[in-house]
């Protein structure tokens, strides 16, 4: 497929993220931007042939022999065939959601720091397909994308039950303690089931029986922020 | 027992109102993702996101005692025993 012409706000765009240096330029930077004349080259990595879910990484290479990459602009074709741009990109991996299912298309712009402009690729890059989402929806409505537990992680769909609701079972977010010495404080030789942690001078203990109540705890001891469960 | 520090983003673990085989589903309270405990094929246990914005991550389980308080309370006197609520 041909592509249509890069449009202009797109480059100007490129122009000026590439004009955005810092404000600690070399001399040898500088003498590199005024040399270079050569545009960089940008390939979008290939992808899985068919995806988890909506969401996925896309990676991207890059590299210039003068004045160095500035950003790779991503562009994407959709299912309905339109190439659109989803942004200027400085790191790899981008994370990408899709808005629909069905094939993906993929290529990467390069702009030095020089201003020179990749040509754009007129094949696709790489390429891939969106499954149809998996959606559950809960007691109040809410949808959960569970795509990527099905097909990933094989958590298949017709186990999932209840649904009751996020804010239903609560969690403990702020414990609260009873010490050696005080009434509460279990006997000694209590047989209740317990999940316990040392760490750093400190000891905690949860009663199993608890945490079942409020299903988490969220605890913080030797310095480490722990999610207590079971 | 597991940690909720993922590369310094500290989240608040909650139950997601889902199971899975009647087990819970974990939520983050943070992007809403949703979390699955227990040990991968080849036996190493973390809690996973399995799906939503932090999808893919992991953290990692922390070692912890499960047992009777008469077995823990004989080494750790000094523990602090959560209240409940």
């Amino acid at each position: 497929m041909r592509w249509t012409p890069f449009p202009i706000t797109i480059l100007v765009s490129l122009i000026l993220f590439a004009g955005c240096k810092s404000d600690t330029v070399t001399p040898d930077e500088i003498i590199a931007d005024v040399l270079d004349t050569t545009a960089p080259t940008a390939t979008i990595l290939p992808l899985a042939e068919e995806q988890f879910s909506l969401q996925f990484e896309i990676e991207f290479a890059a590299e210039d022999d003068d004045s160095g990459v500035a950003g790779v602009e991503i562009l994407v074709r959709t299912p309905d065939l339109v190439w659109s741009s989803l942004g200027i990109f400085t790191e790899s991996p981008v994370t990408y959601l899709a808005t629909g299912p069905g094939p993906h298309a993929f290529v990467g712009v390069a702009v030095d720091s020089a201003g020179n402009i990749q040509e754009t690729p007129d094949v696709a890059q790489a390429e891939t397909q969106v499954p149809e989402p998996i959606i559950l929806t809960d007691v109040t409505g809410e949808e959960f994308d569970i795509t990527n537990a099905v097909l990933r992680y094989f958590l298949t769909a017709s186990a999932w039950g209840h649904g009751i609701g996020r804010n239903t079972i609560r969690p403990i977010i702020d414990p609260t303690w009873i010490l050696p010495g005080e009434p509460a404080y279990p006997h000694q030789y209590s047989t209740a089931d317990v999940i316990a942690l040392y760490s750093d001078d400190e000891a905690h203990a949860y009663r199993v029986g608890d945490i079942a109540n409020r299903e988490v705890v969220n605890d913080y001891i030797g310095g480490a922020h722990l999610a207590v469960t079971y | 027992m597991y940690s909720r520090n993922l590369d310094g983003q500290i989240l608040t673990i909650a139950a997601s109102g889902w199971t899975w085989h009647d087990k819970f589903v974990l939520q983050d309270l943070e992007t809403g993702s949703l979390w699955w405990t227990g040990p991968d094929v080849n036996g190493i246990d973390f809690m996973l996101c399995v799906a939503g914005p932090l999808q893919d991550l992991r953290l990692p389980r922390v070692e912890s005692f499960r047992g009777l308080w008469l077995s823990w309370f004989e080494f750790y006197p000094e523990t602090k025993f959560l209240k409940s609520k």
